[in-house]
C-alpha cells in the first residue's frame, strides 16, 4: 500500500518535472528573450549586452534551466523585469485568488454533480433525468462569458446583491472577498456541475446494468441497500479520474471568468505575462498549473485506493 | 423581498466600501502594472498623477493658461525670457515649502536622457532656469517662444520637490509627494492605488476625504462597475453605452466637444507605409463623416482631416478631405500596388470605439482595393507592448494646444512620435511658428504644418471627438470641459443611504 | 450505415440531434445564398434596431444585419474545429491503439508522457503559439488538433487495450503476424465506432473553446461574423440590445448540443460504453 503510494508520487514528480522541461525548451525556441522583450526598442548595443550580462543569459541552456530549476524547488522563481517585482510577490496573492475561486467551485459543484449524477443514473429517462441532463447540457454549451455577463446583470445590476467586478483593496480578508467571489464561482461551478454530472450518471448507468447489480436484485436485496452498497462505491472509481481532468481543463473557464469580473488571478496575469513576453513569469504560472493538475489527479488517485480496497492489491 | 443571511452579510459588505466619502475612480491599467508616479515617466500613472501633483499654469475656461503654482508671468518682447511670479506658502505634501528651487528641477528633469520622457521633446526648447529668489523663477529659451506658457501648461508638466528627489534631474522620482490636493496612501496600480485629501492644499479642502483610483482593465467591466454602483465614475463611454445610462435618475452623462481623438497610426520608416503615396491612399478612402456616424453617433464627432488641432484651437487649418476612391486607387496604382494592397493593422479595446473605428476603416478602404487585417490585442498592457511597436497600429489622445501636439507627436526627436516623422523641414517649421511674434502669420505657419500631415503624415485622424462621460449622480462638481482640465478638488459627492 | 443511421434516427434525441447538426452545416454552407444582406455591411442609418420584418434579428452597433452575420457566423468555427477534430482524432487514436496494442514498457512510459501532457495548460500553449505565429486556422488548428488529440489518446488507448485481450488478436500475436496488418485488420475495425464518437464529442467541445478564444482576441478577428466573436463584443449591450447576444449565442448552443445528441445516440446506437468514452 505505502509502495503504491510512493510510486503515485515519484510519478507525479515525474510529470512535473517532464513538464517544466518542455516549458522551458518551448521558452528558450521563441524569438526574443527576456531582455529584448522589456528593453523593446532600446534592445541594441551596449544596453542590450549589459541586460544579457546582468541576466546571465550569456550562459548555456542547460546551465540556467538547472538554475531556474534549483530556485522553483525552494519555491523561487526569479524576478519579472516587465513588472518590475520579484515573481512570488506577483503570483503568491493571485494564487490565493485564483485557488479560492476554484477551491470554492470545486467544494460546490462536485458533492452536488456526484449527487445530482447519481439522481439522474438511477432514474434513467425518467422525467427527472431528463431535465437534469437538459439542464446540464445548456450549462455546456452556453459560453462562460454570457453566462457571467447574464449574471452580472441580474444579480449586480438590477438586483444589486452582488459586487459586477471584483475590487481588490489592500488589507482585505476572506470575508471581504467573499460577495466578490460568488457569482464567479455560480459560473465555474455551473460548467463543473454539468460535466461531472453527466460522467457520473453514464458511470451510475454502467453499473446498474452490470452482473453483480443484476445478481442482487435476484436475490432480493433492496434498491436503496443496492444503491448505496453497490452501485454509489463502483460508479465512483471511474468518476474519480473524470473529475480530476475535468477541474484541470477548467483553466480556460477560468481565464474567461477572471477577465469578466475583473477577478485578480493567474488567469488574467497569465494572459499578461504572454503579451508582455515575460518569459520568467510564464514558466512559473505554467508550472503552478501543472502542479494543480497533478496534485489533484494525486488525489483522485488516493481517493481511488481509499475507495475500492481492491486496487490496492491490483496496484496497477 | 426576502434575503438570505448571506446576502445581508454580502450587502452589508458591499455598501461599507461605498462609503460617501470617497471617490471611486477606475483606471484601464494602460501599462499592465508598471504605472509610475512620475509625472514625466514613459508610464505615468495618469489618474493618480493628476491629483497628486500641480503644475505652474492650467488651462482656464477659454482654454488658454490661467493661475496655478504660477500666479503670473511675463516675457521679455523677444519671448525668449519668461519670468514665472510663484504662489506663496504653497507646501508640499510633506511639508516643504513649494519655491523657485522646485521649478527649476522640475523643468530641467524633463530634458533627461536617462528619464527619456514623452515631454522631452518639446521642453527641450528650455535652456535654463534662472532662480531669481524664492518666489521668482526665470526661463530662458533657447529660442523665442511667443505660447510658452502652453507647454507648461502640459497635463505632465508638474512641480516636484526638489529635495525629496534628491535634486537629480536624472533619476525617476516616483515618491509621490507634491503640491496636489490629493496625496498618496498606497500605491497598488493592479488593485485599488489610495488618495486621501492634503488638507494643506493651497486651494482650499478638497471635496470628499478619499479616492480610490481602481484597476479595471476591461471596458465593460468598468461600464458593469459602475451600473452596479461599486465606482463613481467613468470616461470614454461610448455610443452604444450611453443608452445604458442616459434616462436613468442615478446617473449622469456629459458629452463635450474636445479635441480627443482616436485613430490609426502609420509608422513611415515601415514598408509599405514608407511611400507617403500609400499613406495618403489610406487616408483618402475613408469617409470620415460616415464613420463619424457608425463610431460616434449623430453629433458625437466632429471631422478633421488627420490634422490633429481641433476646431476649438485658436491654430487650426481650414482644410478639405472628402473620400476620393478613384484618387486613392491612383496613388496605390503609382506605388505600385495597382492589384490591392494588404497590411495588418494592430487594435485593442483601448479608448472608445477604437475597435470599431478600425472595422469601419476596414470596410472603407476595402473599396479603394486596399485589405485590412486586425489583430487584436489586449487593452491591459497595450500601450506598453503594442503601441509604436507595430507598423500600423491604433492610438488615442487627449486634447492638446497647436504647438504642444505638433510638437510632441510629430517633431523628429519626440518621445512619443508614434509616426515616426522625421522631416528636417517639419521641425523647422515648428521652430519658425514658434518664433514667430505676430499671431496671424503663426497661425499661417502652423497651417502650413498641419497640411503637411494631411499630404504627407502617417496619422489617420478621422474626427475629433466628444468625451462622453458618465457618473453617479451623488457626485457634482465636474465640470463639462475636457479631461485634463476636470478638477477633482472641486467634486463633492452627497451621502449615501445605503 | 443505413442501418445505423436508422437506429439513430429513431431515438427523439438522435432525430433532434442530426436534424441540429446538418441544419447548421448545411446553413453554413448555404449562407452566402440564403443570407438577405451582406454580413459585413455597414450602415449608419440602422444601428442597434430591434428584430422586424426587414432585419429578422435586429442589427448590431455598426447597423450589420444580424440575421445575416448569424448564418455566415459558424463558418470559420465550423471549419476551424472540424478540421482541428479531424488532426486530434486521427493522430490520437493512431497512438492510441498503437500503445493499447503494443503494450508492455513502451506504453507504459508512453502514458507517463502523455500525462504529462494532459496535466499542460493547452490554453497558455496555444496563446505562446498565437503570440509568436499570429492567430489564425496555421496556428489553431494544429494546436487544438494536438492538445485534444492527447485526450483522444487516452481514451482510445484503454479501448484498445480491451480489445487487444481478445481471443482474435492474441490469435493474430501467436500467428506471428506483422504489428501493422494487427493494428489495421484487427484493430481498427473493432475501434473505430468509439472513434467516430469521441471525435464527435472533441470537436463540439473544440467549438465552445474557440468562441471562448474570441473572447479573448485570439480566435476569429473582424470583420469576419462569428459567433463568439459577435457575443464577445457585444455582451455589454445585454440590458439594452439583448437581441444582439442572444441569437448569436443560441446559433453556437444549437450546434454543439446538436452534435453532442448525436455522437450520443450513434453511442448508443452503436452499443457503446459511454463511460468509457466520456472521459474527457
Amino acid at each position: 500500500m505505502i509502495g503504491l503510494i510512493l510510486r503515485r508520487f515519484g510519478f507525479a514528480a515525474f510529470t512535473i518535472g517532464f513538464v517544466s522541461l518542455i516549458m522551458f525548451a518551448a521558452v528558450e525556441a521563441l524569438p526574443g528573450n527576456v531582455c529584448t522583450s522589456f528593453l523593446q526598442r532600446f534592445a541594441q548595443g551596449p544596453r542590450l549586452e549589459r541586460c544579457i550580462e546582468q541576466q546571465g543569459l550569456n550562459r548555456p541552456a542547460i546551465e540556467r534551466y538547472a538554475d531556474w530549476v534549483g530556485g522553483a524547488v525552494q519555491g523561487d522563481f526569479g524576478y519579472s523585469l516587465k513588472k518590475r517585482k520579484p515573481i512570488n510577490e506577483l503570483i503568491g496573492e493571485r494564487f490565493a485568488n485564483t485557488a479560492l475561486l476554484g477551491g470554492l467551485a470545486a467544494l460546490l459543484a462536485i458533492p452536488l454533480a456526484v449527487f445530482l449524477g447519481i439522481a439522474a443514473g438511477v432514474r434513467r429517462d425518467k422525467p427527472l433525468d431528463l431535465s437534469l441532463s437538459g439542464a446540464a447540457m445548456l450549462a455546456m454549451t452556453i459560453p462562460e462569458f454570457v453566462t457571467a455577463t447574464a449574471l452580472i446583470y441580474v444579480f449586480a445590476i438590477v438586483l444589486q446583491w452582488f459586487p459586477a467586478v471584483t475590487i481588490m483593496r489592500s488589507g482585505m480578508g476572506f470575508m471581504d472577498m467573499l460577495p466578490n467571489i460568488v457569482l464567479p464561482v455560480l459560473v465555474l461551478s455551473a460548467v463543473l456541475i454539468a460535466h461531472i454530472m453527466r460522467m457520473m450518471r453514464a458511470s451510475v448507468i454502467d453499473v446498474m446494468a452490470s452482473d453483480y447489480v443484476q445478481m442482487a436484485r435476484l436475490k432480493g436485496v433492496p434498491e436503496r441497500e443496492i444503491i448505496r452498497r453497490h452501485v454509489v462505491p463502483n460508479a465512483m472509481i471511474p468518476a474519480l479520474n473524470v473529475i480530476a481532468l475535468t477541474v484541470a481543463w477548467l483553466l480556460a473557464g477560468v481565464v474567461v471568468v477572471e477577465k469578466v469580473f475583473n477577478y485578480p488571478g493567474l488567469g488574467t496575469l497569465m494572459i499578461q505575462a504572454i503579451y508582455d513576453r515575460d518569459l520568467p513569469l510564464v514558466q512559473a504560472i505554467a508550472l503552478i498549473f501543472s502542479v494543480i493538475y497533478v496534485g489533484v489527479n494525486l488525489l483522485a488517485d488516493l481517493a481511488a485506493l481509499m475507495i475500492d480496497p481492491r486496487l490496492r492489491r491490483k496496484g496497477h | 423581498m426576502k434575503k438570505s443571511l448571506l446576502l445581508s452579510a454580502a450587502i452589508a459588505l458591499a455598501s461599507t466600501a461605498a462609503s460617501a466619502e470617497t471617490l471611486r475612480i477606475p483606471h484601464e491599467l494602460g501599462y499592465g502594472g508598471s504605472e509610475s508616479l512620475d509625472p514625466i515617466s514613459p508610464q505615468r500613472f495618469y489618474e493618480a498623477i493628476q491629483n497628486m501633483y500641480s503644475r505652474l499654469v492650467r488651462q482656464g475656461d477659454d482654454g488658454r493658461p490661467s493661475p496655478d503654482l504660477a500666479l503670473s508671468w511675463d516675457a521679455t518682447p523677444d519671448a525668449k525670457e519668461w519670468t514665472f511670479k510663484l504662489r506663496p506658502g504653497v507646501t508640499f505634501h510633506n511639508g516643504n515649502a513649494f519655491t523657485a528651487q522646485d521649478v527649476a528641477f522640475s523643468l530641467m528633469r524633463t530634458q533627461s536622457e536617462t528619464i527619456d520622457s514623452p515631454t522631452k521633446g518639446v521642453m527641450e526648447i528650455i535652456d535654463r532656469v534662472e532662480v531669481v529668489d524664492d518666489m521668482t523663477a526665470k526661463v530662458v529659451l533657447k529660442q523665442t517662444h511667443a505660447d510658452f506658457p502652453l507647454l507648461v501648461m502640459d497635463y505632465r508638466i508638474k512641480m516636484l520637490d526638489a529635495e525629496t528627489c534628491g535634486n537629480d534631474l536624472d533619476a525617476l522620482c516616483e515618491s509621490g509627494v507634491g503640491t496636489g490636493p490629493y496625496k498618496l496612501v498606497e500605491l497598488d496600480a493592479l488593485g485599488t492605488t489610495t488618495l486621501e485629501r492634503f488638507d494643506g492644499y493651497y486651494g482650499g479642502t478638497p471635496g470628499v476625504q478619499n479616492m480610490e483610483l481602481i484597476a479595471i482593465a476591461d471596458q465593460n467591466a468598468r461600464v458593469a462597475a459602475l451600473q452596479a454602483g461599486q465606482v463613481d465614475f467613468i470616461y470614454a463611454l461610448s455610443a452604444e453605452q450611453v443608452p445604458l445610462f442616459a434616462n436613468n435618475p442615478n446617473f449622469t452623462v456629459q458629452s463635450v466637444p474636445t479635441g480627443r481623438w482616436v485613430g490609426m497610426v502609420m509608422n513611415t520608416t515601415i514598408a509599405p507605409f514608407d511611400d507617403a503615396r500609400v499613406r495618403k491612399a489610406i487616408r483618402m478612402s475613408a469617409d470620415r463623416d460616415a464613420l463619424g456616424k457608425l463610431v460616434y453617433g449623430q453629433g458625437g464627432f466632429i471631422t478633421t482631416c488627420d490634422h490633429p488641432v481641433w476646431s476649438g484651437d485658436q491654430y487650426r487649418a481650414d482644410l478639405n478631405c472628402d473620400r476620393d476612391i478613384e484618387g486613392a486607387k491612383a496613388l496605390l496604382a503609382e506605388a505600385g500596388y495597382a492589384d490591392g494592397l494588404t497590411v495588418e493593422l494592430f487594435v485593442s479595446d483601448i479608448s472608445e470605439g477604437a475597435v470599431k473605428m478600425a472595422e469601419v476603416l476596414q470596410n472603407q478602404a476595402k473599396d479603394a482595393g486596399i485589405t485590412i487585417e486586425l489583430v487584436q490585442a489586449p487593452a491591459d498592457g497595450y500601450w506598453g507592448d503594442v503601441w509604436m511597436k507595430e507598423a500600423f497600429f491604433a492610438t488615442g489622445w487627449s486634447q492638446r494646444p497647436a504647438d504642444q501636439i505638433l510638437n510632441e507627436a510629430y517633431r523628429s526627436t519626440a518621445a512619443w512620435n508614434e509616426t515616426a516623422w522625421n522631416s528636417a523641414d517639419f521641425d523647422a517649421g515648428l521652430d519658425a511658428a514658434r518664433g514667430e511674434l505676430d499671431f496671424d502669420k503663426r497661425k499661417a505657419l502652423y497651417g502650413e504644418l498641419q497640411k503637411e500631415l494631411w499630404e504627407n503624415g502617417g496619422s489617420f485622424i478621422p474626427v475629433h471627438l466628444n468625451t462622453v462621460r458618465a457618473f453617479s449622480s451623488k457626485l457634482s462638481g465636474i465640470e463639462p470641459v475636457e479631461d485634463f482640465s476636470i478638477r477633482y478638488e472641486n467634486v463633492t459627492k452627497a451621502g449615501n443611504e445605503g | 450505415m443505413l442501418n445505423l443511421l436508422a437506429t439513430v434516427v429513431s431515438r427523439p434525441s438522435g432525430a433532434i440531434g442530426l436534424t441540429l447538426t446538418l441544419a447548421h452545416v448545411f446553413m453554413a454552407l448555404l449562407a452566402p445564398l440564403i443570407a438577405p444582406f451582406d454580413p459585413t455591411m455597414q450602415n449608419a442609418d440602422t444601428i442597434l434596431l430591434a428584430p422586424s420584418a426587414e432585419h429578422w434579428m435586429g442589427t448590431d452597433t455598426l447597423g450589420r444585419d444580424i440575421f445575416s452575420r448569424v448564418l455566415h457566423g459558424g463558418r470559420l468555427a465550423i471549419a476551424v474545429t472540424f478540421a482541428a477534430a479531424v488532426v486530434a482524432t486521427t493522430w490520437g487514436s493512431f497512438a492510441g491503439i498503437f500503445f493499447g496494442t503494443v503494450g508492455g514498457r513502451i506504453d507504459e512510459f508512453s502514458m507517463r508522457i502523455v500525462d504529462a501532457f494532459l496535466s499542460m495548460p493547452w490554453l497558455l500553449f496555444l496563446l505562446l503559439i498565437i503570440s509568436i505565429g499570429g492567430a489564425g486556422p496555421a496556428t489553431i488548428i494544429p494546436t487544438l488538433g494536438f492538445f485534444y488529440g492527447v485526450a483522444v489518446l487516452r481514451v482510445i488507448r484503454g479501448a484498445a487495450m480491451q480489445v487487444a485481450a481478445r481471443d482474435f488478436v492474441t490469435a493474430a500475436k501467436a500467428r506471428g503476424e506483422k504489428l501493422w496488418p494487427i493494428l489495421s485488420r484487427e484493430m481498427f475495425p473493432n475501434l473505430s465506432d468509439i472513434i467516430l464518437v469521441e471525435g464527435a464529442m472533441r470537436w463540439s467541445w473544440m467549438l465552445l473553446a474557440f468562441s471562448s478564444l474570441s473572447f479573448l482576441g485570439f480566435g476569429a478577428t473582424p470583420p469576419t461574423p462569428d459567433w463568439g466573436l459577435m457575443v464577445a463584443q457585444e455582451r455589454g449591450l445585454l440590458a439594452t440590445a439583448p437581441w444582439a447576444v442572444f441569437w448569436p449565442c443560441l446559433a453556437l448552443s444549437s450546434l454543439i448540443i446538436g452534435i453532442n445528441l448525436l455522437a450520443d445516440a450513434i453511442g448508443k446506437a452503436l452499443g457503446l460504453d459511454r463511460a468509457s468514452a466520456m472521459a474527457v
